[in-house]
């Protein structure tokens, strides 16, 4: 246990180590959070007032925020199937920073179910009247918690025996590993049954978001995973083998593939059908009544979709450069899908009939970049402690040197200098 | 990412790293403690610590529910400066509310809307309203050609008519299965309630009600002291906090007393029919039984407690 | 994991701890900002739309006339027969309308008085064949043409009950139809064009649609002369 308070003290200092461009990011990051941190206290004590949503559209960017990072951390499976289902072993290691984005990932949707709720400070009433099974509310925050504690296990446990130079004891995480990949499905699944379990709203209440949702997140998440493993391979020495970025671009190429199946299915049946349910969709593809806000976001988002998948299908697949620019463009335009696609068109006419369109405030959007600022904090500082740990730098009993060349001559590398 | 702390520097370590490092922990200190600056103006005054503790309706004692009401009723005593008579009204055995109301007759006046706010103590500013009215071209039901906003010197207007919309009170809530903590139920009368005090926040039920009848508090609801009416319940009409839902509960106040809800009170026309669907000879069950009523959006399954129906001699011609 | 190689990797994070006199300015210029900043949002105006009690008032449209049906003539409180004994020749029964000049006689055919006012007994209605009723049971004598619209009334699907829903609680109070209705032109009722309350007016609404606009082509204000109204009400309500 002293062993394992040392361990947590030394990623902690560990994490405030590193040259100037690290800490420029960070320093960003922090401040991007910071402001976040302040939006978010004027809408404690304003209400949600602050943010752009109304009785008409009850939910906005946070909601569509979490739907979309929901997907990235269901995305991480997508790397533990090769290697743990397929046996690719050369793939082992970057399992662990695709577990990692989980975390950060699953970080931020808590964060950004928190600030969506009116009275966080009564937020220990879902211990004491739980609604479960019968809200799927209650079904999410048992799978997003349950995947977390999932995640943080295998992660942890996995980098600590790294760090203790200890094999890792197959029954301490093989059993995680196998429940975390059906628990990956299932949180990205209860979170489509969230809005398709709603006979009230027509343009959710359709059985195809369920697996649209996770195709999208399959091709979102991965693409995410792509980007990272790179700036990894860039910034550190840790080495990131070609094949699984390839593997990886490969199952973008699938998933996004089917997303846009998927998707051009789901207009197929509700234009040709032409039923009254597509009053949404028509908000949504062309504008009604003379509203149109969201009508460029979802061309610009369906256009981004196409153009990657035409760089992933093209020649243009080939070229890392593109590939990434795909990657980029499918991300953005996934989630835009998320936000502008699917959570707020369901609003738009409300129950009533009556248009009411949403436009984020600038407090809202604030909260937003600081989440998201702050997840990217947690998963830049948790790459920073692994890295060292999986190549050995820093062990239990190997002192890793953050002082620069001339401080450690002068410091002898005990213990001390790794403050 | 302030650096790190080094009070425990072992000797050698330099003055300056030593510097360096409360510097940069100050800076992110003060960076931290400044953007929380906002919360100097929280209005702590209504979050007691028994607030914070108080259970859940179902589970108060008789005597918790008693201080609850005493501390409920001593708060909006200070803030409006009214003495509230605030109680908490049970179900009365065999009975079932429903609520009729007959499209024929009414007029688009509004006065249910607002003898519906005045009533129940709603927000004035930001605008809380339980029933929306939509003026109807003849000839349709199709609610997206409904006008929300209309605003004639008189109605009604001889090509319209007008359907007012209010929480239904389903026998198959939706919003009351989608609540995560249960603040939300239905009631051994039918009507579906809210305990304020339980409320999250998390507008779930505003998004699964297909007939748009919650409303959410997104600020300190404003009511200005000489209008609060200070007959009040624990379930209905007694001043709601920031961030919590509220919708129309049948006036349970009054109805639960045997009295009928103040939107029908106000109707002019006699449009709005309310009493107990269990009683066969209660006006609404007569109704019922010899009028051809519907049900809003019958296909999502809510079965609602709420009909329409239209005069069967009814031509148009009366307006 | 890697089980711990001995070939440590270079780790370019590694150097330099990032001067603290960097950061720390940066931070407390955040905090400056913080603190002294100026507010970049502000709400939206929320508009009052509290409407004058006056305009939710409950009470009947009409006042009916009791038994014996009391009236207000010059000051003085008479009951019909108090005058109407005054003027029981024959000529005066065929006259027309000396006093009630106010009366506007808009029901359909019913253009004699005696159709339903008893012609001997000025304090009692006629059901016609010599059966009186008093003014309080008017019901009874627009039953004698509208006998399917009293059906609904009875019913309850027509008309106005206030009070309590339940006989067993308190007062059903069933409006009878000359509450509503003026005996003499029932086909307009005193609410068969009024001007409605003003339209919700909820935050971030966004740009009203064109059709959002009156008749007149006014862009909609929901609190247009609420209080003018109010007041005005009051004069016109119990005419």
């Amino acid at each position: 246990m002293r062993d394992y308070g040392r361990f947590l003290w030394r990623c902690a200092r560990i994490s405030f180590v590193g040259d100037w461009r690290y800490h420029t990011w960070m320093l960003t990051l922090s401040v991007i959070a910071l402001l976040g941190l302040n939006a978010y206290a004027k809408q404690l004590v304003d209400g949600l007032a602050t943010t752009g949503m109304t009785d008409q559209v009850s939910w906005g960017l946070y909601i569509a925020n979490f739907t979309f990072l929901v997907g990235m951390a269901a995305a991480a499976v997508m790397l533990v199937i090769p290697v743990y289902v397929y046996g690719k072993h050369e793939m082992h290691e970057l399992v662990v920073f695709a577990e990692l984005l989980a975390v950060a990932a699953i970080v931020m949707c808590l964060l950004f179910v928190t600030v969506d709720l009116g009275r966080p400070d009564r937020f220990l009433h879902l211990f004491q009247r739980f609604n479960f099974p019968i809200s799927m509310l209650t079904w999410d925050v048992v799978v997003l918690n349950g995947y977390l504690l999932l995640n943080m296990h295998i992660c942890g446990y996995l980098i600590y025996c790294a760090y203790k130079k200890r094999k890792p004891g197959k029954w301490f995480y093989y059993p995680f590993v196998i429940v975390a990949i059906g628990w990956a499905i299932s949180i990205h699944t209860v979170t489509a049954f969230l809005y398709v379990g709603l006979g009230g709203r027509p343009f959710w209440n359709s059985a195809i978001i369920v697996p649209k949702f996770l195709a999208s997140a399959f091709a979102a998440g991965p693409a995410f995973i792509m980007l990272t493993l790179q700036l990894i391979r860039y910034f550190t020495d840790h080495k990131v083998p070609q094949g699984a970025i390839r593997l990886l671009q490969n199952i973008v190429t699938v998933a996004l593939t089917i997303d846009l199946f998927l998707l051009g299915s789901e207009l197929f049946t509700e234009f040709y059908a032409d039923s009254h349910h597509i009053s949404s969709l028509v908000y949504l593809w062309f504008g009604k009544d003379g509203y149109h806000a969201l009508v460029p976001w979802i061309w610009t988002s369906v256009a981004m979709s196409v153009t990657a998948l035409l760089i992933f299908y093209l020649p243009t697949k080939r070229s890392m450069f593109f590939v990434n620019i795909a990657c980029v463009l499918l991300i953005v335009g996934i989630w835009i899908e998320k936000g502008m696609g699917l959570v707020i068109p369901a609003f738009v006419p409300s129950p009533l009939g009556e248009i009411v369109e949403y436009v984020p405030t600038l407090n809202e959007t604030l909260v937003c970049f600081g989440i998201w600022a702050f997840g990217l904090m947690i998963y830049t500082i948790f790459v920073r402690i692994t890295i060292p740990v999986l190549s050995g730098q820093l062990t239990h009993d190997r002192i890793y040197h953050t002082e620069v060349a001339t401080d450690s001559a002068t410091h002898p590398p005990t213990e001390g200098s790794l403050s | 990412m302030s650096a790190d702390t080094q009070q425990q520097q072992k000797p050698g370590v330099s003055r300056r790293s030593f510097f360096r490092g409360a510097l940069g922990a100050a800076g992110g200190m003060a960076a931290v403690t400044t953007a929380l600056k906002p919360l100097l103006e929280f209005d702590t005054s209504e979050y007691t610590l028994e607030g914070f503790l108080q259970r859940h309706y179902k589970e108060m004692t008789p005597e918790e529910l008693d201080a609850a009401l005493a501390r409920i009723a001593e708060a909006v005593e200070k803030r409006y400066e009214v003495r509230p008579e605030l109680r908490d009204v049970k179900p009365m055995d065999g009975v079932e509310f429903g609520y009729a109301l007959n499209l024929s007759r009414c007029i688009g006046c509004r006065k249910c809307v607002h003898a519906c706010v005045a009533e129940n103590n709603q927000s004035r500013s930001p605008e809380i309203q339980y029933i929306r009215v939509l003026e109807m071209p003849r000839g349709s039901i199709d609610m997206e050609k409904g006008d929300h906003a209309y605003d004639r010197p008189t109605v009604p207007d001889a090509d319209h008519f007008y359907m007012p919309v209010q929480c239904h009170q389903c026998a198959n809530p939706p919003c009351v299965k989608v609540c995560p903590v249960e603040a939300t139920w239905s009631e051994d009368d039918g009507i579906v309630v809210i305990d304020y005090d339980w409320c999250i926040g998390c507008r779930y039920c505003e998004a699964a009600c297909p007939y748009w009848a919650r409303r959410f508090n997104f600020a300190e609801p404003q009511i200005p002291k000489e209008d609060i009416n200070p007959d009040m319940s624990y379930l209905s009409n007694r001043p709601r906090q920031k961030g919590v839902m509220e919708k129309c509960h049948f006036c349970l106040h009054r109805t639960r007393e045997g009295k009928l809800p103040a939107c029908l009170e106000v109707c002019p026309v006699g449009a709005r029919k309310f009493g107990n669907l269990l009683d066969p000879k209660s006006e609404v069950s007569q109704i019922l039984r010899t009028k051809h009523v519907f049900v809003l959006k019958e296909e999502v399954g809510t079965l609602p407690r709420f009909f329409y129906y239209f005069d069967d001699d009814y031509h148009g011609e009366r307006k | 994991m890697n089980q711990g190689t001995p070939q440590p990797r270079v780790d370019r994070f590694r150097g330099h701890r990032f001067s603290a006199y960097f950061v720390a300015p940066v931070f407390f210029a955040l905090a400056a900002w913080f603190w002294f900043g100026p507010e970049l949002e502000t709400l939206p105006e929320a508009n009052d739309t509290s409407v004058h009690a006056s305009l939710l008032s409950t009470e009947p449209h009409r006042t009916i006339l009791g038994d014996p049906p009391r009236v207000h003539v010059n000051g003085f409180d008479r009951t019909c027969m108090e005058c109407h004994r005054l003027f029981q020749s024959e000529e005066a029964k065929t006259q027309k309308l000396l006093q009630h000049e106010h009366i506007r006689m808009e029901h359909g055919p019913n253009v004699d008085c005696y159709i339903c006012h008893d012609a001997e007994d000025r304090d009692q209605l006629t059901l016609g064949n010599g059966v009186t009723t008093k003014f309080t049971d008017v019901v009874s004598l627009c039953a004698r043409c509208h006998p399917s619209i009293v059906d609904d009334w009875k019913l309850g699907s027509h008309g106005r009950t206030n009070g309590y829903w339940s006989a067993d609680r308190g007062e059903v109070r069933k409006l009878v139809c000359t509450e509503c209705h003026d005996p003499h032109a029932p086909r307009t009722p005193a609410m068969s064009k009024i001007e409605p309350l003003p339209a919700p007016n909820g935050w971030r609404q966004g740009n009203p649609a064109p059709d959002h606009h009156d008749s007149h082509g006014h862009k909609r204000d929901p609190l247009r002369e609420a209080l003018r109204r109010a007041s005005e009400h009051h004069e016109s309500h119990d005419k």
